[in-house]
Order: C-alpha cells, then sequence, then structure tokens
C-alpha cells in the first residue's frame, strides 16, 4: 500500500516539536510537547492505516472504507490524552501552588543513592546481619519468648482493632 | 481432593472466631486423611485415581491430580499430621494475641502443599511448590517487628526460591525432551540423554534447597522464628519434606545416572553428620530439633539415593516415621516453652513430674527418632542399613558401605541428641517451675507418639501400601518386607553399636551448657553474597539513574535514533510507491498545523503557547474527518475544546510567561534531538506500510462488525466489542487520571472538596436564569446564564442522542460524554461552583464508579447466561409507534463508558475550575508576580 507523504511530514514534525518541548523542565512546556507528540502519533497512525477512504460504516462501499481499527485505536488514545494533560495542569497548578514554579528538580532519592555508591555503601534497605541475630536463633529461648507469632504486647493493640 | 480444598478456603475466611477457629481446618483435614485412608488399600493393589482439570490447553498445562502410592504417603502425612497440628494450634495460641491472618496462611499451605505432592503435571507442582514457599516466608516472618525475624524469612525464602527456579529451568529442559509436562508418563519412559541429565541435576538443586540439603542448609535453624506449631508442620513434617518427595518421585527415572547416587549420598551423609554436631551444641531445644531435623533429612537423602528397591522402601517408611515423631517432639517442645516460658536447656530440667503425659509423648517421639525398638523409626533405620549392606553385597560395593557407615555414625549421634534433649528437658533437678498448664495441648503429640508406636508392628501393611512405587525402581533385588526382628543381622549389630556409642557420647558431652558459637561458613557466604549484590544494585542505580527528567528522556530518544534509526538508515530501502497527498484540504491542514507546531516550542507566553497547541489539536481533526475518520475528528474536537476550557481556568492564576532558559547550545541540541526522532518515525510508519505483505486484520471487520456486534459503525463496534477489553482498559485510565486530578487540587478530600460541595449560603438573591448564578451581579453575565439555561437541555439531548445512535452512526460512549463534559463547562461558566453543583449535585466519584461498574458488568454478564464474556446480543422488538426497535447489549458497556467520560469531565471542571476558585477565597493559590516568570507560592492547605 502507498502511505501518503504529507500526513506523514505533519506526524514527523509534530513529533519534533513534541520531543523538543518535553526535553523541557518547565512541567507546562512538558504537558504542550505531550500534546503535541500525541498528536503526531495519532497521524502517523492515519498513515499507518493506508489511504483516505469514505467512514468506515457499514452500507458503505466495501472497498472505499478507511481501516476502521486504527481509528479506534486512536479514538482512546484521544480520550486518554485529554485526561493525562489534565492530570499534567493539575501537577503543574500543585507545583506553582507549593514551590511558585513548576520545574522539575533532580530527584532527591536518586541523590541520595548515587551519595551512597561513591560512599561505598550499600543500600539503606539492606540490613547487616550482626551477632546479635546469630544469637536470637541459636542460644536460648530467652531471646526469643515472643517468637510465637503473637504480636508482642505492644502491638497487641493493633491487632485488637 | 476438592473437599480438602474447600474446607480450608471456608475456614481462611472466618478467620475471626478466636483461636478456635483452627478445629475447622483441624476437622477438614483430618476428614479428608480418612478419605485418603479409605482409598489406601486400593492405592496398594496399585491402582491410581486420577482426576483431571484443563488449566492452559494451549501450553499442554493441567490441573492433573493423581494419587498413587508415594502421593497416598505424602497426602497422608500433610492432613494426617496436619490435621493434629491444627487441633495443637486450637490451644497453642491466644485468642487475644493472635495474629488473625495465621489460620489462613496455615491453611492455605496445607492445601497447597497437597496440591504440590498430588499434582502429576510439573508446572502444577512448580506453582504447588512456590506457594508454599511464600506461605513459609508468611509464616516465619509472622512477626514483622523483628528484624532477625524478618531476615530469617527472607533467607529461607531466597534459598528455596533459588532452588525452585533452578526446579522449574529443569522442568522446561525435561519437557523439551519428552515432550510432556506428566510425572508418570516420564517415569514411565524415561529420557536418556545428556540434556535429561541436565534437567535431572536441575530438578534435583530445588529438591535439596527445599529440603535443606548441604550447601543450603543453613536457612532451616534460622526459620524456627516460626511459632512452634508452624515448625513443626512445615519445618518438620510437611514443606521441607518436598524435596524429599521429588527425589522419591525421580528416582525411578534417573538412578542410573553416573552422579546420581554418588551425589546425593555424599550429600546426605554431610548434612546427616553436620545436623547432628550442630544439634547437640544446641541450648535452645528448638533449635536442637531444627538441627536434628537438618540431620534427618539428609539421611533419608542418603537412604533414597541409593536407589534400590529396598532403600526405596526404607526411605519412604523413615519419611513417614521422621515426620510422625519430629511434629510430636516439637509440639512437646512448644508445650514446654507454653508453661515454663523458656526453651534453654540450662533452665530446663526434672519437668517429668510436673508435666508426666508430656514427658511420656516425648519419651516415645524420641526413642522413635534414636531407633529403639518397637518403634516405627527403628523399623525405618533396620531397613535403611539393610539396603545399604544388600548394595555392599551386590554390584555397588563402595557405595553400599559407606552408605552404610555413614547412617550407623548417624544413628549414634542420634541417640546421643535425643538422649541430650529429652534428658536435660525431662529428667534431673526441676530448674524452672511451670506456671501454666494445658492438658488439651499434649493431646496432639501423644497421638502422634502413640501412632508412631503402633506403626512399628504395621511393617507388613506400610510394605504393601509402599510396593507400588518402590517396585518403580528398576534396580536391587525385591525389597524384603519390613519387620522388627529380621533375626540376628549385621544391621541389628549396627543398631546395637549406635545405641552404645551413643550413649558414651551423650555421657561425654551431654551435660555441656557452652553456648554455641562461630558461624555456618555457608551461611556466611550466602550474607556476603547478597551484600554484594545490594552493592552492585547501589553503585549501577548510582551511575545510571541521575535523577535528571530530561537527561533521562534525552537517553530514552538517543537509544530510538541510534537503534532503530541506524537499522532503518543501513538496511531498509524506501520504495518507491508513495502518494504526495490525498486532497488539496489535507496540504492546507497540515501546513498549519507544522507552522503552529514550530511557533509553540518557541514562544515565551504561556497562553500563546496552548492556544498554538490547540490549533494543532484541530487540525488534526480536520485531518481525520479528510481521512474518512468522523468519530475521530468529532472526538478530537470535543477534546480539545474540554481542555481549552480546562487549561484557561488553569491559567488565570499563573505567570504569563515560561521560564526563560539560557542554555542556547543545550537549546539547539534539543532540537536536533527532536528533529532526528520525529523524522526516524515518520520514516519508519512510510517503511512500515511499504514493506506491508499482510491483509489488514480490519478486512474482516465490516462483516463481523453486523453479524457479532449487530452494529453498523464499524468504529464503534470495534470499542465496544471486538477489542472491548482493550476499551475497559483504557477507561480505567481515564478513572484513575481524574481522581488524580481532584486529588492534587482537593489535597485534603474531607474538608476542601466538601466545601465545593456546598452551596453558597443564600444563593444568588436577584432573580436570573440560573438557580445557582453568581451572587455577585458584577460577575454575572446575564446572556451568558439565559444561553445556558437553553442550551443546556440541548446539549444533555444531543449527548444522549450520541450515545443512543453510536453504534450504528458516528457517536458512541466517549463522544457522548465529551459532549455533556462541555455543558457541565458552561454551566459552570456561567454560574461558578453553585451552578454546577445545581447540575450535579454530587461527588464525580459516584459517576465514575457506577461507570465502571457497569462497563464491567457490561463485559462480564453473558457467562451468567452461559455465553463468553464480551459477547453481544440483540434484543428485537416491535414496539407500537416506534416499529421495530433492536437494542444491542453493548449499550450497557457503552453505557458505562459514557458515565465514566462525564465523571472524569467533572472531575476536571470541578477541580481546575472550581477547586480553584475556592483556593483563591481561602488564600492558598499561587499568585503570579508582575513581570515574572514565578509565582508567589500559595499556602498549604489546611483547611
Amino acid at each position: 500500500m502507498t502511505p501518503s507523504l504529507v500526513l506523514a511530514i505533519a506526524g514527523g514534525v509534530l513529533i519534533a516539536a513534541g520531543v523538543y518541548l518535553v526535553l523541557e523542565r518547565s512541567l507546562m512546556r512538558i504537558l504542550a510537547g505531550v500534546m503535541l507528540a500525541g498528536n503526531g502519533i495519532n497521524l502517523l497512525f492515519l498513515v499507518a492505516s493506508g489511504p483516505a477512504g469514505l467512514a468506515p460504516i457499514v452500507g458503505e462501499p466495501r472497498d472505499e472504507i478507511a481501516d476502521p481499527l486504527p481509528q479506534a485505536l486512536v479514538l482512546t488514545a484521544i480520550v486518554i490524552s485529554l485526561a493525562t494533560g489534565a492530570l499534567l495542569l493539575a501537577m503543574s497548578y500543585r507545583s506553582f501552588q507549593l514551590e511558585g514554579h513548576d520545574e522539575v528538580a533532580d530527584d532527591v532519592e536518586d541523590t541520595i543513592v548515587r551519595r551512597r555508591a561513591q560512599a561505598d555503601l550499600s543500600s539503606e534497605a539492606y540490613v547487616e546481619p550482626d551477632s546479635s541475630a546469630v544469637a536470637d536463633t541459636e542460644s536460648g529461648g530467652r531471646l526469643v519468648l515472643d517468637e510465637e507469632g503473637d504480636p508482642t504486647s505492644a502491638d497487641a493493640a493493633e491487632v485488637g482493632r | 481432593m476438592a473437599l480438602a480444598v474447600l474446607g480450608v478456603v471456608a475456614s481462611a475466611l472466618s478467620s475471626r472466631m478466636g483461636r478456635f477457629v483452627f478445629l475447622a481446618p483441624a476437622a477438614a483435614s483430618l476428614v479428608a486423611a480418612a478419605w485418603f485412608g479409605a482409598h489406601g488399600p486400593a492405592v496398594a493393589a496399585g491402582a491410581v485415581l486420577q482426576e483431571r482439570i484443563e488449566w492452559m490447553p494451549s501450553l499442554g498445562i493441567a490441573v492433573d491430580l493423581r494419587l498413587g502410592a508415594l502421593q497416598w504417603l505424602l497426602a497422608m502425612v500433610v492432613l494426617g499430621v496436619g490435621g493434629l497440628i491444627f487441633v495443637y494450634c486450637a490451644w497453642y495460641f491466644d485468642s487475644s494475641k493472635l495474629a488473625p491472618r495465621t489460620v489462613g496462611l496455615l491453611t492455605g499451605f496445607a492445601a497447597s502443599m497437597l496440591l504440590l505432592v498430588l499434582s502429576d503435571d510439573l508446572i502444577v507442582l512448580t506453582v504447588g511448590w512456590e506457594l508454599t514457599t511464600v506461605f513459609s516466608y508468611l509464616l516465619v516472618g509472622l512477626n514483622h517487628r523483628s528484624a532477625s525475624n524478618r531476615r530469617a524469612a527472607q533467607t529461607a525464602f531466597i534459598v528455596t526460591t533459588i532452588g525452585g527456579l533452578s526446579m522449574l529451568i529443569g522442568i522446561m529442559l525435561l519437557e523439551s525432551e519428552t515432550g510432556t509436562f506428566s510425572l508418570a508418563e516420564t517415569i514411565a519412559d524415561p529420557p536418556r540423554t545428556a540434556m535429561a541429565a541436565w534437567a535431572a541435576a536441575l530438578m534435583l538443586v530445588g529438591a535439596l534447597s527445599k529440603s535443606a540439603i548441604v550447601p543450603f542448609q543453613y536457612w532451616l535453624p534460622g526459620a524456627m522464628a516460626a511459632p512452634t506449631p508452624v515448625s513443626a508442620f512445615l519445618h518438620a513434617a510437611a514443606m521441607v519434606k518436598a524435596g524429599i518427595f521429588l527425589v522419591a518421585a525421580l528416582s525411578p527415572a534417573f538412578v542410573e545416572l553416573p552422579w546420581w547416587r554418588w551425589g546425593l549420598v555424599t550429600l546426605g551423609i554431610v548434612t546427616m553428620l553436620l545436623g547432628a554436631v550442630r544439634a547437640m551444641r544446641q541450648l535452645d531445644i528448638k533449635v536442637l530439633l531444627a538441627h536434628g531435623t537438618v540431620s534427618q533429612l539428609g539421611l533419608l537423602v542418603t537412604v533414597l539415593g541409593i536407589g534400590t528397591h529396598a532403600s526405596m522402601q526404607a526411605g519412604l517408611t523413615l519419611l513417614a516415621a521422621h515426620a510422625v515423631f519430629k511434629a510430636a517432639l516439637f509440639m512437646v517442645v512448644g508445650a514446654v516453652d507454653r508453661s515454663t516460658g523458656t526453651r534453654d536447656l540450662r533452665e530446663l530440667g526434672g519437668l517429668a513430674r510436673r508435666m508426666p503425659m508430656a514427658a511420656t509423648a516425648a519419651v516415645v517421639a524420641a526413642a522413635s527418632m534414636a531407633g529403639i525398638p518397637p518403634a516405627i523409626g527403628f523399623l525405618g533405620k533396620e531397613a535403611a542399613l539393610d539396603a545399604a549392606l544388600a548394595d555392599a553385597d551386590g554390584g555397588l560395593a563402595a557405595l553400599g558401605w559407606v552408605a552404610f557407615a555413614g547412617i550407623a555414625v548417624g544413628a549414634a549421634l542420634t541417640v546421643a541428641y535425643s538422649l541430650r534433649l529429652v534428658i536435660g528437658t525431662f529428667f534431673g533437678a526441676l530448674a524452672t517451675e511451670p506456671k501454666r498448664r494445658s492438658p488439651w495441648l499434649v493431646v496432639a503429640p501423644l497421638a502422634l507418639a502413640v501412632a508412631g508406636l503402633a506403626l512399628g508392628f504395621a511393617g507388613e501393611t506400610m510394605s504393601a501400601l509402599l510396593h507400588p512405587h518402590v517396585e518403580l525402581v528398576r534396580a536391587g533385588e525385591e525389597a524384603p518386607h519390613l519387620a522388627l526382628w529380621h533375626g540376628f543381622t549385621p544391621a541389628l549389630i549396627a543398631s546395637i553399636l549406635a545405641w552404645l556409642a551413643g550413649t558414651a557420647l551423650f555421657m561425654a558431652l551431654g551435660a555441656r551448657r557452652r553456648p554455641p558459637h562461630g558461624t555456618d561458613l555457608l551461611e556466611r557466604g550466602y550474607h556476603a553474597g547478597m551484600r554484594g549484590l545490594d552493592r552492585l544494585a547501589v553503585e549501577v542505580t548510582g551511575r545510571i539513574q541521575t535523577g535528571s527528567l530530561p537527561l533521562h528522556i534525552a537517553t530514552i530518544m538517543l537509544v530510538v535514533v541510534a537503534l532503530p534509526g541506524s537499522v532503518l538508515l543501513l538496511r531498509v530501502r524506501f520504495g518507491d510507491s508513495i502518494r504526495l497527498y490525498d486532497s488539496v484540504g489535507q496540504i492546507g491542514a497540515a501546513g498549519i498545523i507544522i507552522v503552529a507546531a514550530v511557533l509553540a516550542t518557541t514562544t515565551r507566553g504561556r497562553l500563546k503557547a496552548f492556544m498554538l497547541v490547540s490549533v494543532v489539536g484541530y487540525g488534526v481533526a480536520l485531518l481525520f474527518l479528510l481521512h474518512g475518520a468522523p468519530d475521530l475528528a468529532l472526538t478530537q474536537v470535543l477534546a480539545e475544546t474540554v481542555f481549552l476550557v480546562v487549561l484557561v481556568l488553569v491559567l488565570r492564576r499563573l505567570p504569563k510567561y515560561f521560564t526563560d532558559r539560557p542554555l542556547r547550545a543545550a537549546r539547539w541540541l534539543r532540537a536536533l534531538l527532536g528533529a532526528a526522532v520525529g523524522t526516524i518515525a515518520a520514516a519508519a510508519s512510510v517503511v512500515a506500510l511499504q514493506s506491508r505483505t499482510a491483509r489488514p486484520i480490519s478486512e474482516a471487520f465490516y462483516e463481523s462488525a453486523y453479524e457479532f456486534g449487530f452494529g453498523e459503525n464499524i468504529v464503534n463496534v470495534t470499542l465496544v466489542d471486538i477489542r472491548v477489553w482493550d476499551t475497559l482498559g483504557e477507561v480505567s485510565v481515564v478513572l484513575a487520571a481524574a481522581t488524580g486530578v481532584a486529588s492534587l487540587i482537593f489535597v485534603r478530600r474531607p474538608v476542601a472538596g466538601s466545601a465545593v460541595l456546598r452551596p453558597t449560603p443564600g444563593g444568588p438573591g436577584r432573580r436570573t436564569w440560573l438557580r445557582g448564578a453568581f451572587a455577585d451581579a458584577e460577575l454575572a453575565s446575564p446572556v451568558l446564564e439565559m444561553m445556558t439555561r437553553l442550551l443546556f437541555p440541548v446539549m444533555m439531548v444531543v449527548s444522549v442522542y450520541f450515545l443512543a445512535v453510536g453504534h450504528n452512526l458516528p457517536g458512541g460512549g466517549f463522544i457522548g460524554g465529551l459532549v455533556a463534559g462541555i455543558a457541565l463547562a458552561v454551566r459552570y461558566l456561567a454560574g461558578g461552583r453553585d451552578e454546577l453543583l445545581e447540575a450535579v449535585p454530587f461527588d464525580a466519584g459516584k459517576l465514575l464508579g457506577a461507570g465502571m461498574a457497569l462497563a464491567v458488568l457490561g463485559v462480564v454478564w453473558p457467562v451468567l447466561i452461559g455465553g463468553r464474556i464480551g459477547q453481544s446480543y440483540a434484543l428485537e422488538a416491535v414496539l407500537p409507534l416506534m416499529g421495530e426497535v433492536k437494542l444491542v447489549t453493548t449499550l450497557f458497556f457503552d453505557l458505562g463508558v459514557w458515565l465514566i467520560i462525564i465523571g472524569a469531565m467533572l472531575d476536571f471542571v470541578r477541580s481546575l475550575g472550581a477547586g480553584i476558585d475556592l483556593h483563591g477565597e481561602q488564600d492558598v493559590a499561587p499568585r503570579p508576580e508582575y513581570g515574572s516568570d514565578r509565582s508567589l507560592p500559595g499556602r498549604e492547605v489546611t483547611a
């Protein structure tokens, strides 16, 4: 089948503009980029669906209708773009409300991990198997008196709920 | 069989009955055990009970339950011993402090263990296997506030899971050789290839890890952090037997592999001796028993590893014996712990006079463990020694002698630690006075101890019951029948020597009360490995994950350019069939889009940029229309409009200009990257269509839309029928996004959210077209109010019309919902949040929830009348006046979509419009600074 060049170019330009904006730090510009790129991708769906035609409705001549499957895919994509767009908008507003701007800062958790890596430390979640742990299971019963899986007295209230 | 599972599930649900809830699974287990017991004679006669439920027929996987002799033995252990442990639990746990999940986890474990042993399909067996691992993890970590408990649970989990994965790989390899997942068929016709040997080795790794055999033994003593009944059930009677079960089940097929016998016997003996020596050093009697279990599991592997008729019979007898006596001993230890509050040998002693029944149970069970007649333990051990000797006489001289010596030394050590346990706890001077006594706690261990004694006299019956599996092993002579007295044989001499040596060892070392010291080399290795893994993860994450969003996205885009892009450039040839355009209108629309998009990237004005984005959106809608997609064009126009309204509502509070970023060089790099990605995407779509050879799948939609979907609008039928699962997932995304928007604005929902749903007192207080109009006449626009009054009903009718005709003409739930959303937005614009509340006087969540429920029901309901999920039906009726009316059932699904979209639109308008209004009134909204690209942050929303 033969693709339509105009549609492909329009889609490509939209995606290029979208990628350019998505690489920003301002959430609002990212939002604009996502919307442009989303539209561009939807256009490429049209390119992939072959030549233009009549509306895909039973009753129209069978050989002249446009391919309905990409249309169904794009239809839900439009609605989802709207929903994610609104979510980004709300995030941006919330960011202005808290910070006075909507620029995405570097991730704090990632910075912590990077510092730990530079200091040759293990992750925060990792607990060293210390000697007391061995005593827990291998020496007397005293240490593991509340082993029975009954929560310790401090937790009884929580379980009672 | 289903009965057992059913009982188990029912009791898991009723976990709020206090401690006696344990009696329910106990009864279910014992009844099921009786059922299995009744089938014993049939199994002994070689009959095989089968039950088959297809699961994944396309993969050849089925829940194929198969009850042979081996499965029967294990099922009896799980249900019989397990049932008694459940009885014991009822008096062991305190109602007040019992964690509700305990009973559910234990019964779940019993069910999965049963699945494991009864399944003939190796994949289903793996499922049961992994389930027992998970339940073990949860039960060991029952007290999850203790760090050491958590670590013990994690160690047990990781070690057994690694084994389980290895086993799964082995099963896959085996299937590639035999072409079946059936255990029985594999054994009937075992493959002899090198690949099958690898498969057997991998499966063996799984078995050894599960049964705590060296080099995996260290997880089992740690798992003693679990409550004692759990230890008795999982880590003595049932779960650790899974590995033994697998070895016994696979032996007939693979015993002739050159390394099989030597490998198993060597590892078994090492484990047996190591565990026994460690047991001698323990002070905590429960941990002593745990090391004893490791030792006994080593013994089982040794005996089964010999791989003859006689050894199989001996091994299975020992398996039953161990389940019975070890569970009894654990329960006695639990009873002692309960009544004295300690398990430390230094603080125990002389309890025989205070707890005579418990002492009796312990002595009888320990006698079985030490192999003293007439208990079943003696029976099994004699048979094992006999089997080893028979081998020594036969073709496997060296192996037989090694096994014989190992078993004999192990027996001596077992005698020693049995004495240490019993005498240390129950005899000598009284050390700690028992504080509370529960006679019921002793019932279950006593019953098991007596059973162990009685089974000792049932050698003949045992032989008969085990015979069908024993004869599967094609090696060695016919197994001699089990009996207490075989005459004065070498085995008996070895036993007597073991008793003497064990007693002497106990005399020499048994009184030591030095705390154990030093750690396990293998365990240290495991921890070092885990630490290394963690460090590696930190290093890799620290290097790769910089935390900068643009950098991450740029990396992804660079990969897009580098990989698919270079392939496109180097390998793909562009075809020459290309149309420049479909129509002149297309060129015009595309030109507008391109100009608007480029301008949108360069402008600094916020509103201007988004206006340009909207121009692009409407232009795309025009392209849709020209392409022959009216549904798309309609949806796009409506979505664009809704977004524009919502956007302007938010922009009121934001600065006029975007932040100006000074890095010019970076900007050119970004532009370059964007251009590259855009070019590649466009080129790829062109090439994809040019090189297409298959016919589009949607060609058949033309017919099927009408035949199956009963609709004429093929796009809509695709959405609500042919690809209905997709649509369901997509509306779920919309629902989640709408909820997210609402939560971002109404951060403290109960306070701020309800204010939006509370009408301003007093109302407008003037004559208006709308009941919820602005109170302040300055804000109100009478023309807009009048238009709204007139337009809203019309728009809602249009919305319902789109919904109703969508199946046959352009329209449907999405389009109808968007129209209704615009109608709501108009109401809000004309009268503010009071007017929106007039329109929809309840929370948007109700619309979203109702819509989702309707959509799911609309997909699933045909199952109730025997159809397929997502099937459509057409109801036709002739009504007076309206003529023939056809109702397609997918309308209900579309109705759900419609409601979800309306709910989402309502959430958007209410949050980003009314919610932000409210923030302004409460002085928590951000205030744009004049002439700046920043805002003053709003105060944190508190009320």
